[in-house]
């Protein structure tokens, strides 16, 4: 369990790599053919493989008890005759598909930085030492100790394992025999995928357990570089969201733990960006996706559904409330049928399954603070005296709050033109996610995570992330 | 008869205020709690205190003395009906003590006003014998001293460290909180020059004082990381300890080795009972995963197994075989 040798890091760096990366291509290029291409592919695999695996082997739990290497293949297999399938319904040639694999190399990276002033080539070096110094810290960190902090072992480990020793996943029976064995109520899809990974490694492994976290860690630095290059062509405002990211204190110890607050704040702005390029485009296929990220973000953790793509889906009905575009969306859901399909079985896939089950077992989403089913309303001001220590006497989000307040100014003094390039979406998706941590701090049991910080600040951290990964976008309002 | 009348009336006022000053306001040298309390010794049996004087201007708190019994002796900040709580130092035994406590090291220091009462307290069991307890003040160069050391004190890997940050201090200034301030006095400076009222040059601006954290950041995460390469990944098996879980995680790997709980027998069933010095956090990761596949059970009649960590055990008069025998824990193996 607490073994260290290359052999097996490179063992679990390649499952890591290769589980979610195969069924993620084959799912993309079923839903949305040769839409994306080289870098950006194989991300989005990464981002989407882990959901088709994790998702896919929990709802076959209801007809065929397993979780190992056999349903894994059988899922691939699965994958690959749909994938055939398309492809002679269609008439599609697989050259086409083949070309998506190629990654070329942007030439425009290096005449945007012929371009940069003197002060943002200077900042553009300093911003990519510290960026580089934090993932090789951080990479030997994940690779070399085991887990430390507490919630991990019951929450999320606990799963791995006892569904590695039972085989699959119990979904039907007693309270003590369901759902992983782990703590009731609490999502499992990511367990599930880790399970997968343990299964092809052949054991469980403390030390590299956490290389998931890492690696999709890692893997959205160069999503935020990628969307942010290709937005502002200026190599300073891509590499500004990503050391911002990096600034927040609290990520160094969520990138390298078990804990699922930092996979959520990154589904989450997935959701958000996917969201966003259908505002700017019309193109329902980004529509798509953005649902999908959030169907797998509701998923990850209980605040995944109750906040995160609560908040996101509320600040999306909104926005296209104030710019009238509601009307024209609304027209569209039905008009495009393939949109209307897609997203109809991606709801049914990949969000109801778990809804109806804790549903039909009586569980609610506030089980951290003791409640087995139900939200326990209770209202608790005395919230707002941490607010103050948390920002100015203590170190948990850097001096964030002055990026915030210039992103107010900018956006509130520009209302206008942030709506018709719709980035203000962007800025209401984080006060939206935020706003909402805050009222279930104030007005639920849950009141008592905010006195005693143990949750606090890595939910309104993961808030910053968000904020911090479109800051580009916001202080340039450049589409 | 009147006049007697009075002069008892006034007794009793008298006694009242005695009483009552004794109650809700300190003087100096007030004692409570103490069995006995003297220039020279004293007993404290559970919870005492003793007022040295006011905050004042004064540094640091020396305490020098012999010490015997089991408790703890520090400091505390008599505000109001609350005692604010400072360091402390653990006596277990007969102890010869030189210790001094810096009042800087509390991070709310500069939230207490200058006339707070300081009080010595003890909590415990403890005789004091030649004892002193001296409040003092630290030279200017020394005091500046000590301020560059606690900011460049390295805050270490903690259970609370993926909740929160306390960061580093300027005194009792948070850095943060004065980066906050330095950045507001000089924009209010800055906004008077038009090159400032740029939003390129205000990003600028911010990024200096955003690295500076970022910075001191690093210093760290370069420490932790080093800290646990030394100590766990690049240490011999059996020396490995991790940050301040100790040598738990070794004991643990040896009891997997031992019982085989990885690979072929990863599937097996058994029960463990475990008893460590303390349950949190050993018995929730053990439960939870480290000692899986095997259940751990409360009851060490009905399991195969018992891991006892940091424990006093007699191995002789244990019912059964020791397996794993590693630096005072163990792994045994009941008879049945």
């Amino acid at each position: 369990m607490f073994e260290i040798s290359f052999l097996l890091f490179l063992k679990h760096l390649f499952f890591n790599l290769v589980l979610p990366i195969l069924p993620g291509i084959l799912f993309i290029y079923i839903f949305f053919g040769t839409k994306f291409k080289g870098l950006i592919l194989y991300l989005l695999s990464f981002f989407v493989g882990t959901g088709v695996v994790a998702f896919s082997l929990f709802n076959s739990q209801i007809v065929h008890f397993g979780i190992g290497i056999i349903e894994y293949f059988g899922l691939l297999l699965f994958l690959i005759l749909l994938f055939i399938l398309k492809i002679y319904i269609r008439k599609r040639k697989l050259l086409s598909y083949v070309d998506t694999l190629k990654i070329k190399f942007n030439s425009d990276l290096l005449k945007s930085y012929k371009k940069l002033s003197l002060i943002q080539k200077v900042w553009f070096y300093i911003m990519s030492l510290f960026v580089s110094v934090f993932i090789v810290i951080t990479f030997i960190f994940s690779i070399n100790f085991p887990s430390y902090a507490d919630d991990t072992f019951p929450n999320w480990h606990r799963p791995v394992m006892n569904i590695y020793q039972d085989g699959g996943v119990k979904i039907f029976g007693n309270e003590d025999e369901i759902l992983g064995r782990g703590r009731l109520g609490y999502p499992i899809f990511i367990p599930i995928y880790k399970t997968v990974v343990v299964n092809f490694v052949g054991g469980f492994n403390d030390i590299y357990i956490n290389l998931w976290q890492y690696l999709l860690f890692l893997f959205f630095l160069i999503f935020i570089f990628n969307f942010s290059f290709r937005k502002s062509k200026n190599l300073f405002f891509t590499v500004l969201p990503i050391f911002l990211v990096i600034g927040l204190p609290l990520v160094f110890f969520h990138c390298t733990e078990g804990y699922m607050d930092l996979p959520s704040a990154i589904y989450s702005v997935l959701t958000i960006y996917f969201l966003y390029e259908y505002l700017l485009s019309d193109d329902y296929d980004m529509l798509s996706l953005g649902l999908l990220f959030g169907f797998i973000l509701s998923n990850i953790k209980n605040d995944g559904l109750i906040v995160y793509f609560s908040g996101i889906v509320i600040s999306f009905i909104l926005f296209t409330f104030i710019t009238k575009h509601f009307k024209q969306l609304f027209k569209g859901l039905f008009k495009n049928k393939n949109f209307l399909y897609t997203s109809v079985f991606f709801a049914l896939y990949f969000l109801l399954p778990f809804i109806i089950i804790k549903s039909y077992y009586g569980i609610g989403y506030n089980q951290a603070s003791g409640e087995v089913s139900g939200v326990a309303m209770s209202f608790h001001p005395e919230v707002f005296s941490i607010l103050y220590p948390i920002f100015f006497n203590e170190n948990n989000y850097n001096l964030v709050l002055i990026l915030f307040i210039l992103v107010t100014y900018l956006v509130s003094k520009n209302l206008k033109s942030y709506l018709k390039t719709k980035i203000f979406f962007l800025y209401l998706s984080f006060i939206s996610m935020f706003s909402i941590f805050f009222i279930v701090f104030l007005f639920t049991s849950n009141y008592t995570f905010m006195m005693d910080q143990t949750t606090v600040n890595r939910v309104f951290t993961m808030c910053f992330v968000v904020l911090c990964s479109f800051s580009s976008l916001l202080i340039t309002n450049e589409n | 008869m009147k006049k007697l009348l009075a002069n008892g009336v006034k007794f009793f006022i008298s006694l009242f205020f005695v009483f009552f000053f004794y109650i809700t306001s300190v003087n100096s040298y007030d004692s409570q709690g103490f069995d006995s309390i003297t220039d020279k010794s004293f007993v404290c049996n559970n919870q005492c205190f003793l007022v040295l004087g006011e905050k004042g201007s004064n540094d640091f708190l020396d305490i020098t003395g012999n010490f015997s019994g089991k408790g703890n002796i520090g400091y505390g900040f008599l505000n109001g009906n609350q005692v604010i709580l400072g360091e402390f130092y653990e006596i277990n035994g007969n102890s010869n003590v030189s210790k001094k406590f810096l009042f800087d090291n509390l991070n709310l220091l500069s939230q207490i006003p200058d006339t707070t009462p300081i009080a010595l307290v003890i909590q415990g069991n403890l005789l004091g014998d030649v004892y002193k307890f001296n409040l003092g003040k630290i030279d200017s160069f020394s005091k500046l001293k000590l301020k560059i050391e606690k900011f460049f004190s390295i805050e270490k890997l903690t259970p609370y460290s993926i909740n929160l940050r306390n960061g580093a201090f300027l005194g009792s200034i948070a850095f943060v909180k004065f980066l906050y301030y330095t950045f507001l006095f000089l924009f209010i400076i800055f906004i008077f020059f038009k090159q400032f009222r740029n939003k390129y040059f205000f990003i600028y601006f911010f990024l200096v004082f955003f690295s500076l954290i970022l910075f001191r950041d690093m210093i760290n995460y370069v420490s932790i990381l080093n800290t646990g390469l030394k100590t766990y990944s690049f240490e011999q098996s059996d020396k490995k300890t991790y940050f301040d879980l100790g040598d738990y995680i070794a004991f643990t790997d040896k009891i997997r080795k031992e019982l085989k709980l990885d690979g072929k027998n990863s599937k097996i069933k058994c029960d463990i009972y475990v008893d460590s010095y303390q349950d949190w956090p050993y018995k929730g990761h053990w439960e939870s995963v480290y000692l899986k596949p095997c259940n751990v059970v409360n009851n060490p009649l009905i399991a195969q197994y018992g891991v006892y960590y940091k424990k006093n055990l007699d191995t002789k008069t244990i019912n059964g075989k020791v397996l794993v025998d590693f630096n005072n824990s163990y792994l045994i193996q009941f008879n049945k």
